[in-house]
């Protein structure tokens, strides 16, 4: 658990330099909503991943929930790179809350949605989830 | 020699040239421009869609 953890947090850090070669504010926006895009495509890859495993123990409905939000994300952070921190953050929430404990803290997701928790709060601190 | 100035020299002389070569490295291996990083985000969000969608569409509520 700690280890994953550290894991996620590292790989978030390393996220947190914009390249030298990006100059643009359009470009450090798309670069900054590329780098959480990532985490959320690892989550969707994830949970497919794990949702195809068969007796996986986890309700179809959770990986629904998941994917929904992951679909919707996507949608967001290309919509509007600039102005996806709000819409994200509560759209995260609102996807947590419908899923229970012990299937968010199931280790075969739990990196996943740790790393999308991590992302959000350095890229967006005041309102990650 | 003090350690202290040791700690001065690495931090004033050392640190900053380990930067420069940082960022060169990163530069020259990181051919990531404005329009390459803009175009890798709407690649990305198209794969995440088209895929989750596909998923959400093989297994309706």
């Amino acid at each position: 658990m700690k280890r994953a953890i550290a894991f996620c947090v590292i790989l978030s850090f390393t996220a947190c330099t914009t390249p030298v070669t990006i100059v643009t504010p359009q470009g450090k926006i798309a670069y900054t909503a590329n780098e959480v895009l990532k985490r959320v495509q690892e989550l969707q890859q994830v949970a497919i991943a794990v949702d195809a495993t068969p007796n996986n123990g986890i309700p179809k409905d959770v990986f629904r929930v998941i994917i929904t939000f992951t679909v919707e994300a996507a949608k967001v952070l290309d919509a509007t790179p600039a102005g996806w921190g709000t819409t994200l953050a509560v759209a995260w929430s609102n996807a947590k809350g419908k899923i229970p404990l012990r299937y968010l803290t199931d280790p075969r997701i739990q990196t996943a949605i740790l790393a999308v928790d991590v992302a959000l709060a350095i890229w967006f601190p005041n309102g990650g989830a | 020699m003090n350690p202290a100035i040791i700690l001065a020299i690495i931090q004033q002389l050392l640190v900053p040239e380990i930067m420069d070569i940082v960022r060169k490295r990163q530069a020259a291996n990181q051919p990531l421009d404005d329009a390459a990083i803009i175009a890798e985000l709407h690649s990305r969000a198209a794969t995440v869609i088209a895929q989750g969608e596909d998923w959400l569409k093989k297994n309706p509520k």
